[in-house]
């Protein structure tokens, strides 16, 4: 694309306002057009509880039932700490990922997992230590702090190539997928049997955007972070 | 208050510093972090009291129409530290120049906190503390953040319960609901009930050092001649008398950190035949229940309710010289408003005497209306005015030649800072 538009723009430009105007008008639908043949196929979930209530913090994620090339290796992600709270309260990584534990308090966080998937400690001592963990296994780590009895976070660890984490409106968009059929995972916190469940399969076309629904069955008790009460306890 | 001689003051700095120097020789990077913390509270008050029990009378409070309008309630120094990432130590040092021992200690204990390898965290505490009991006292050096003076229940958590423990805790979560199951061994708490059944229930923000002693009324049953060892007019609550280990136990569950319940249970296990160093084991056991809730608009509901009973002396016609069944309630309403905190509380108490009511009646039957006001000044300093009204009846004041039935009123105003 970017060729096409300098091609256009070497050539004779400065004959008057009309052509100028044509000849970007011919740039923009070019290069449109050529960002949509190259998009691929776009995907929303919406996410919901069995009240039917948007849910957040839900991943999905999508195996792709085709030859599929992986993606490139994975990547880095964060689990911060700040105001004696974990950000953000879902972590949805690939297996593989290194994730820091970044403290951004001035005091000490002595962040612990005693989850299957990956049993670690870290000693943070002060404002700005990071410290990092690779995900080696996919599973579900619950994240605690040993000094700040309230923090909680999850750490989901998927060996899924496509994932994503719902917002508070409970939707969860993908873009540029390649064109197949997929099976659509879902997972949540609170979920019921605690490991993800499968929603559907779904076969995508490129150019044909496609939509749909996510109901998750929860357990009673919900998973919540507390910020320190009001006399300062955790 | 009479003072009695000793140089306990500088044993328990001695104490102190050997618990803390010998935690922290194994010191990592960064550790032991010390950390302190002071509370100065100043008052303005009057009361129309009686002579308090403090000032060899039955009156309830702390002050009385005697005490000068100026007072230095206390200076507290709370030392914390973290001498690893698993083991902490609590230290609460308290200054009150009207306390038998001037400078006494209030709190001594080390913290066992490991990281967790299930979903059960399991805590322990050893050392010299307060079981958790008190609904109120969750500031600063044991103080309450929604009154001056606390509920009766706690008024006498704060001068007879302490205990040199060993305490174990587990805590599951599970969604919003937090459960903890707490069991302890403990000694050095044999002396207490003495004040519930002589002087009965008080009401004030005293929390007696460990060792310090505390007046008892001048009674004519107390110390008289008589087949037993004579009771003296004193108390050492934090001793131990008959090397017998007492317990406590807890359950305590908490609903998305909004609603709280739980149930404690204490029993010194005192042989309440033994008497050494001038002090009776007293045999008291009692169990405490309370209920908190978070009400919309910023306000906060308590409840406690204890029941119990202590024992002293040895047995004679089928009864103990001193034999007192006591019970105690409140019901606390606290709304935040701004800077601003108005509490109101309601308190109801009364003692049962089973023995030898005819010649010393220990019974007693009592209500309170608290009235607070606290107001944020700065970040670190704050000032409460207080307003308490406690009617009681008592047949025992007749020995000091005291109307039965007393109203008490008091007004405070404290001027709190912490550093």
């Amino acid at each position: 694309m970017q060729r096409i538009c300098s091609a256009h723009r070497s050539g004779p430009l400065q004959n008057g306002g009309l052509k100028r105007w044509l000849v970007e008008l011919l740039c923009l639908t070019t290069l449109l057009s050529a960002s949509f043949a190259h998009s691929g196929s776009q995907l929303q979930v919406r996410v919901l509880d069995d009240g039917q209530s948007p849910l957040e913090n839900a991943v999905i994620s999508l195996v792709p039932l085709f030859e599929h090339q992986p993606a490139s290796v994975p990547g880095e992600a964060l689990v911060k700490q700040q105001g004696a709270q974990f950000r953000p309260f879902v972590q949805p990584v690939q297996v593989g990922t290194k994730v820091s534990f970044p403290n951004f308090d001035d005091f000490r966080h002595h962040v612990y997992s005693f989850s299957k998937a990956k049993r670690f400690q870290l000693q943070l001592y002060g404002q700005d230590e990071s410290k990092s963990i690779v995900f080696d296994k996919p599973g579900v780590i619950a994240l605690g702090c040993n000094i700040h009895d309230n923090m909680l976070a999850f750490v989901y660890v998927t060996d899924h190539p496509f994932y994503s984490l719902s917002g508070d409106d409970g939707t969860v968009s993908f873009d540029d997928l390649p064109a197949g059929t997929y099976k659509v995972y879902a997972w949540h916190p609170d979920i019921k049997g605690r490991t993800e469940v499968e929603i559907s399969s779904i076969e995508l076309v490129d150019g044909e955007p496609q939509s749909l629904d996510a109901e998750l069955i929860l357990k009673s008790a919900r998973s919540v972070q507390y910020p320190p009460d009001e006399n300062g306890n955790y | 208050m009479r003072r009695h001689k000793s140089t306990i003051s500088s044993h328990v700095f001695a104490i102190v510093a050997l618990l803390y120097s010998v935690c922290g020789t194994a010191a990592e990077k960064g550790f032991p972090e010390l950390s302190f913390k002071w509370l100065f509270d100043a008052r303005a008050l009057t009361s129309d009291s009686q002579p308090s029990w403090l000032n060899d009378g039955l009156g309830k409070g702390r002050y009385d129409q005697s005490d000068p309008l100026l007072e230095l309630s206390e200076i507290s120094l709370v030392a914390e530290a973290d001498f690893n990432w698993q083991w902490q130590g609590f230290t609460h040092l308290k200054y009150d120049p009207e306390q038998d021992q001037a400078i006494d200690l209030v709190e001594a204990y080390v913290r066992f906190n490991p990281v967790p390898d299930g979903d059960i965290r399991y805590r322990i505490r050893a050392g010299l503390l307060f079981p958790h009991i008190s609904r109120e006292n969750r500031g600063l050096a044991w103080t309450s953040p929604f009154s001056i003076t606390p509920s009766a229940i706690n008024s006498w958590i704060g001068e007879e319960i302490r205990t040199l423990a060993l305490e174990g805790s587990a805590t599951h979560r599970q969604g919003p609901w937090k459960m903890t199951a707490t069991a302890a061994i403990f000694g050095f708490n044999d002396p207490a009930g003495s004040l519930l059944a002589y002087r009965g229930w008080a009401m004030h923000d005293l929390k007696v050092g460990a060792f310090s002693r505390v007046p008892l009324p001048p009674l004519s049953s107390i110390g008289s001649p008589s087949a037993f060892s004579p009771q003296p007019l004193w108390v050492d609550p934090v001793r131990e008398v008959d090397n017998r280990p007492g317990f406590y136990g807890a359950l305590d569950w908490e609903y998305q950190r909004k609603h709280k319940f739980g149930v404690f249970f204490y029993d010194n296990r005192g042989d309440p035949e033994v008497f050494k160093r001038s002090q009776y084991a007293w045999d008291t056991h009692f169990w405490n229940l309370y209920f908190e809730t978070k009400l919309p608009a910023s306000t906060l509901l308590i409840a406690q309710y204890m029941t119990g009973r202590t024992q002293m002396g040895p047995e004679s016609g089928g009864a103990r010289q001193v034999d007192v069944d006591f019970e105690g309630a409140y019901l606390l309403a606290t709304k935040q408003l701004g800077n601003n905190r108005v509490t109101l509380r309601r308190d109801w108490f009364d003692a049962d005497d089973n023995s030898f009511v005819s010649i010393d009646n220990n019974g007693e039957t009592g209500s309170a209306w608290t009235l607070a006001w606290s107001h944020k000044l700065q970040k670190n300093s704050r000032l409460i005015a207080e307003f308490i009204r406690i009617d009681s009846r008592r047949p025992n004041r007749a020995d000091l030649g005291l109307a039965a039935r007393q109203t008490e009123q008091q007004f405070q105003l404290s001027y709190r800072l912490s550093l």
